[in-house]
């Protein structure tokens, strides 16, 4: 029998209506969408495109106003289906009362996990985020923003999920922190585990989504490979080490003669992310994991 | 192949329950954090704070016997407010604080059942009100108990003071036994198996007639029959008719010989009107006084006419309502008697019924609270009262634990120039044996009498009760007489009635949870009040018109069943907490408390799936 789709959705669609039940807003518009297994796939669009709703919808949080959503071959929002499904919502929206250890040890305890399973999960995954003891026996009002989504991917990851739904996961995070999250959705594919991630932060999506659909008011207007909706067929790139001036200079002389238009013959530059974690580097780490919260960052 | 099918789904069905369990388990123990985190606690030591403040500053008339009582009262009245607080302004929080911070959002994705989230919040908060009522509690124990230290000394002083100056021995007996156990003995109740039943006491030997009973004058006492079943109003429609009845008299000897005068009575009881609950309408009474020949039959015409105008010395029978005939002694120290047969209704062409059936004896009202009263004479013939025990097991009455009560709440009146006294024999039926105790009645404190052990402690007992002054009444209860035994340890007696203050807010906290997870916080609030203040104005709205018929008709098939009127009395919600009688140190009773557990647990489970209904039909994130 053929596995199901983790994700599969057919004419989703989605209005919200006022108090009066009139229909005020077209969030979602006949969505069709269907994942693979072991896939990471993007969902891009600006702000209100119906990127959350279509994670809502998924989660069963909301419910559709017409089509159908399957996940992992169930209806949305089932005790089977959470069982199997990890969520990191676009803030982390956990009890501030609590401390990061007691907020994974209530998720361990949501998942039926043992007292001695919880306690190597607790440890296992805040080790995994990176949050140290200190940070671990405090509550999460005290928590800054970059530590607030660590804790909150470290509950969407208590139950090994089979599919991670992540909601801007990179949203909050300095260079550091998107750098981590970026290596850990690559490492939790690595794992087998399918990936549907939500941004407008394109460079991010770009990084680490195997498959991308673009969302504009509520339609989907874009859907494949990351690698195919980018590559530009009437331009060719050569990079090249080592080679001198002169060597430089004859590839491009080269390139006229075989009648080729050279539109840029350069040094290529490296990424900002890329300079900035090299000059900052393991210092800021370590700086920002036992950084106190401050007034700014709660707000 | 069948068998270990059934045994595999069985064992996913115990892991099904296990993991539901565990669920919530972590949803009420983070509540319960919730509720810590937020310092609500310190509203047990404030509240305690406040219950002792309040009973230090109250005034008590007599330390000895109040000051315990008004402390529990306090400290249960403080423990129920700071229910009502906890679960209107907190119980309905987390739910709507949840939606708002989204933290749903990440809850509901989850393997967490909405009903599961619902049941989670309401143990939480039952957890956390448990803990609160268990602090005040603690507080409340040990005040009470450094209250205690002193009023023993001072009932003890009083005692000795009092001794000498004490006309009845038995007056006594209330403060030596606070002297004795001290103001915190509690104590439970054993109920006479009948009574009261009101009777004449002669002068001398009781007159030999047998199947008569008497009634004696200026005691409202009466002997009644009913005529709904014989011709009277037909016949008085059709003609003239008469009731003629055939009356004893009873003179002691030595007495003056004079005519003993009857009252007889003919009552019409109207019907309820249809659209109206509540009390009936007061019966129409028409009264002829005749003397009793010394054949003892009177005769008394009956016609049919308008009954508030008949004529005179004749009965006018009204054409609606149920109709009895009463007769009373006219006279002071007068006593009439009738037996069976005693009747005799004669109509038109000399046609004649005869009631066969002996006349009920009832006694006088005197008070606007409907009790029969026993009315006070010092000499005989006087009223008395019977209670029978008849199946106090033997032993029943250990050492320490020989009282009788002699009512709690007496409907006392006397005349004020006179103390007034009455009369308590006990007697064994089995041995003919007998003890006579004089006490003065009181309506505030119930009078204490200590049966020998020698004399009794076990088996039928009867207890006859009088009131030997002129002018006093005595209104009287089943539970007026009742054997006083030993009650619980002071800590669990006040364990038992936190237990009930939480057994209400158990169910408050539920119905909070339940509002909130379709409200926001504020209105859930005002869902809250509104909910008490119906819970509390709906008795109004249960006395008048077609709800009050409707409540008439329920109460009226509920009250015979078993435990009917437990179920009525609980009905509401105020029902669950301590009754007032456990301040007096009444122990609650196991099976009270077990069932209002049940109840509890059903009308929690009712409110719990409710509100799992509500939360699964919300769209959490809309």
């Amino acid at each position: 029998m053929d596995e199901p789709h983790p994700v599969l959705t057919q004419g989703l669609t989605k209005v919200y209506k006022d108090f009066w039940g009139r229909q005020k807003v077209h969030a979602l518009l006949g969505l069709d969408l269907a994942l693979e297994k072991g896939e990471i796939f993007g969902l891009l669009g600006p702000n209100g495109s119906g990127k959350s709703t279509t994670i809502k919808l998924l989660l069963g949080l909301i419910f559709p106003t017409a089509g159908r959503a399957r996940v992992l071959g169930m209806p949305p929002g089932t005790r089977a289906v959470n069982q199997r499904i990890g969520y990191l919502p676009e803030e982390s929206y956990l009890h501030r009362f609590l401390t990061g250890e007691e907020t994974i040890d209530f998720y361990g305890r949501l998942f039926g996990l043992s007292p001695r399973q919880r306690r190597a999960r607790t440890d296992e995954l805040l080790d995994m985020v990176g949050l140290d003891r200190r940070a671990r026996a405090r509550t999460l009002r005290e928590y800054s923003k970059g530590m607030s989504r660590r804790i909150g991917l470290a509950q969407a990851l208590v139950n090994d999920p089979e599919l991670l739904l992540l909601d801007e996961p990179t949203t909050g995070l300095d260079p550091i922190g998107t750098r981590e999250m970026k290596d850990l959705i690559l490492r939790l594919k690595g794992e087998g585990k399918t990936i549907l991630l939500s941004s407008h932060l394109l460079a991010d999506v770009r990084d680490v989504c195997d498959r991308i659909g673009i969302l504009a008011r509520g339609e989907l207007r874009e859907l494949g490979r990351v690698r195919d909706l980018l590559t530009v067929r009437d331009v060719f790139q050569v990079q090249a080490r080592g080679a001198s001036e002169e060597a430089c200079e004859a590839m491009v002389s080269a390139g006229r003669q075989a009648g080729a238009e050279i539109l840029a013959a350069e040094h290529p530059t490296t990424t900002l992310e890329d300079l900035f974690l090299r000059v900052v580097g393991a210092e800021a780490r370590g700086r920002d994991r036992d950084e106190p919260a401050s007034p700014d960052a709660d707000a | 192949m069948d068998t270990a099918r059934a045994h595999a789904r069985s064992a996913v069905t115990a892991r099904r329950r296990r993991d539901a369990g565990r669920r919530v388990a972590a949803v009420a123990l983070v509540t319960f954090r919730q509720g810590i985190r937020l310092r609500l606690w310190l509203l047990a030591p404030l509240a305690l704070a406040l219950a002792i403040v309040t009973d230090l500053f109250s005034p008590r008339f007599d330390p000895v016997f109040e000051a315990i009582p008004a402390a529990v009262g306090t400290g249960m009245l403080v423990m129920t407010v700071l229910t009502v607080i906890l679960s209107v302004f907190f119980a309905t929080y987390p739910t709507p604080a949840e939606m708002e911070s989204r933290v749903a959002y990440t809850l509901m994705t989850k393997p967490l059942g909405r009903r599961e989230v619902v049941t989670g919040k309401v143990l939480g908060l039952a957890l956390l009100l448990a803990a609160m009522l268990a602090l005040v509690g603690v507080g409340l124990y040990a005040y009470v108990r450094a209250r205690a230290i002193d009023i023993r000394s001072l009932a003890d002083r009083r005692l000795q003071e009092a001794r000498p100056r004490t006309e009845r021995a038995a007056d006594l007996n209330p403060l030596a036994a606070v002297a004795r156990q001290g103001p915190l003995a509690t104590y439970r109740y054993r109920q006479a198996s009948s009574g009261p039943e009101f009777a004449v006491r002669f002068t001398g030997e009781p007159p030999q007639a047998p199947g008569v009973l008497w009634v004696l004058g200026r005691t409202g006492m009466r002997l009644q029959w009913p005529l709904a079943e014989t011709p009277l109003r037909e016949w008085t429609a059709s003609g003239a008719a008469h009731i003629e009845l055939t009356l004893a008299t009873h003179r002691p000897p030595g007495a003056e010989k004079k005519p003993v005068k009857a009252v007889v009575r003919l009552v019409a009881r109207p019907p309820r009107p249809r659209n109206a609950a509540g009390p009936r309408p007061r019966p129409l009474k028409q009264s002829v006084e005749k003397e009793v020949p010394p054949a003892g039959t009177v005769r008394i015409p009956a016609v049919a006419a308008d009954p508030t105008s008949p004529p005179d010395g004749a009965f006018a029978v009204p054409e609606k309502g149920d109709l009895f005939l009463e007769v009373l002694a006219s006279g002071p120290g007068d006593v009439v008697g009738a037996a069976a047969g005693a009747v005799r209704i004669v109509g038109p062409g000399a046609r004649t019924v005869r009631l066969t059936e002996a006349p009920r004896r009832l006694a006088g009202v005197m008070f606007g609270f409907g009790r029969p009263t026993l009315v006070g004479a010092p000499e005989l013939p006087r009223q008395a009262a019977l209670f029978r025990f008849d199946d106090v097991p033997a032993g029943t009455l250990d050492e320490g634990a020989t009282a009788v009560e002699i009512a709690y709440s007496l409907d006392v009146s006397s005349p004020a120039t006179v103390q007034p006294g009455a009369r308590a024999t006990f007697i064994r039926p089995d041995t003919g044996a007998s003890r006579v105790f004089e006490f003065t009645p009181e309506g505030h404190h119930p009078t204490l009498l200590y049966l020998d052990r020698d004399f009794w402690h076990g088996g039928p007992l009867r207890v006859r009760l009088e009131c030997l002054t002129e002018g006093d009444h005595l209104g009287l209860l089943p539970e007026s007489v009742r054997l006083r035994l030993d009650g619980d340890p002071f800590a669990l007696h006040l364990a038992k009635g936190t237990f009930g203050v939480l057994l209400f807010g158990t169910v408050l906290t539920a119905a909070a949870v339940m509002v909130s997870t379709r409200l926001s916080w504020f209105v859930s609030i005002l869902g809250m009040v509104a909910l008490l203040a119906v819970g509390t104005v709906g008795r109004i709205f249960l006395s008048y018109g077609l709800l009050g018929r409707l409540a008439a008709l329920v109460a009226e098939r509920v009250k015979p069943l078993p435990g009917g009127e437990w179920m009525l009395a609980h009905l509401q919600l105020q029902g669950l907490l301590p009754p007032h009688t456990f301040n007096m140190g009444e122990a609650m009773a196991w099976w009270d408390l077990g069932a209002s557990l049940a109840l509890v647990l059903a009308v929690a489970t009712a409110l719990v799936a409710a509100g799992g209904h509500l939360l699964r039909k919300r769209e959490v994130a809309a």
